[in-house]
């Protein structure tokens, strides 16, 4: 029998194995699209060689989506762009993603000002944050550079954050952003550690 | 469904040298039945979400570790799984097991309908044998050790008796039920 880590509060501990059959009579269950999307970045994502960022800007499971994502962006901010926030003066320079797990509809739209350097986060529809936990914005430069965490996102309404220190160079069009869910406060290391829920593309408008 | 041992052995194997096409067909073929295991223990969709991509981390990381001459390549895989559960569990401090819900529960994991469907497959069969030859109390501890990821201690509140008496149902059990499947 393949060797087990021994969980020693666990009374089967060494012989667990003896049992997959049993796994084997239950019911499939759907798997949802979030998951293996999370888990493909997760197999680069060590923060120390940047991993992540290259292979969440290769990947086509991120473009794919993101693609349909970024078309959807521009009708849904016909609604709701005209009504909100929208800072005084017309040519200040607006860029947006639509943020949102692949099979599903658009969970945040993100609204950057790159001027006054404000980033605007709105939930489409309520999130659902588990306890002990909180959803962190992450903007990935690319290039095998870390991702840089924006701040933690709320589960409802709209938050707006001042943008971490990042050369302006990163503010353009077709950079990345993702949102994995954390620890209560967000990620303790600096670098994304958990799944990643939700990700998109900023767009010029 | 059984899976086929030479596909995963197959697949575990190419994952051993870094082969994504094969990590994605056996999350595929597999992923199904785990997050069917991760949400009998887990109950909560987010755990059993979470649980089970970090189950899948585990099993790119750890392929080498697999060594099919000693076991089956599912066997290994929903250990990580269920082991993966069981730390998740521990981390989110469990609430104490609610007895009735929990009775309620035991019936339809340790009951003979649950054993039904082993009937279906080779290693199933062989198992539901060795289980059935195993005393109720015996077989009662062990299914509710494997499907709730409780203690010796949670047994013993559980099913209401010594912890010393639990001890024993499962160690018995456990030996019994290992010396018929090596028959």
């Amino acid at each position: 029998m393949n060797e087990e880590p021994l969980n020693h509060e666990d009374p089967l501990a060494g012989e667990t194995a003896l049992f997959s059959p049993l796994v084997e009579t239950l019911t499939p269950v759907e798997v949802p699209h979030h998951i293996w999307n999370g888990l493909d970045l997760r197999l680069d994502g060590k923060p120390d060689d940047g991993g992540l960022v290259r292979h969440f800007i290769d990947s086509i499971n991120f473009w794919k989506p993101v693609a349909i994502m970024a078309l959807a962006a521009v009708i849904v901010l016909a609604f709701f762009y005209r009504g909100w926030d929208r800072p005084s003066g017309d040519s200040i320079p607006i860029m947006v993603a639509m943020v949102g797990a692949p099979d599903q509809a658009p969970q945040y739209l993100l609204s950057l000002n790159k001027t006054a350097r404000v980033l605007t986060v709105k939930a489409l529809r309520p999130a659902t944050i588990p306890p002990g936990k909180s959803m962190e914005l992450w903007m990935l430069p690319g290039e095998g550079k870390p991702p840089i965490s924006c701040g933690l996102v709320p589960a409802e309404g709209q938050v707006q954050m001042k943008l971490p220190p990042m050369d302006d160079g990163l503010l353009v069009p077709g950079k990345g952003f993702a949102v994995s869910l954390e620890p209560e406060g967000g990620s303790p290391t600096g670098a994304p550690t958990g799944p990643v829920m939700y990700q998109g593309i900023l767009h010029q408008i | 469904m059984p899976h086929s041992n030479e596909q995963l052995v197959e697949w575990l194997d190419a994952i051993s040298r870094l082969d994504r096409v094969a990590f994605k067909s056996l999350y595929e073929e597999t992923a199904p039945h785990l997050l069917a295991l991760t949400l009998r223990i887990l109950k909560r969709r987010d755990l059993a979400e979470e649980a089970l991509q970090d189950s899948f981390l585990k099993i790119w990381n750890k392929s080498t570790d697999f060594d099919p001459g000693r076991g089956h390549a599912f066997s290994w895989i929903a250990t990580i799984v269920r082991n993966q559960c069981l730390d998740q569990l521990r981390k989110i401090k469990r609430a104490p097991l609610a007895k009735e819900e929990l009775k309620e529960e035991m019936t339809a994991d340790t009951g003979p309908s649950s054993l039904e469907k082993l009937e279906t497959f080779d290693r199933g069969r062989a198992l539901k044998r060795c289980l059935e030859e195993l005393s109720e109390d015996e077989r009662s501890s062990i299914l509710l050790a494997y499907w709730k990821g409780l203690t010796h201690h949670e047994l013993s509140e559980v099913l209401e008796r010594p912890l010393g008496t639990v001890k024993t149902w499962v160690k018995r059990g456990l030996e019994k039920l290992k010396r018929c499947i090596e028959a």
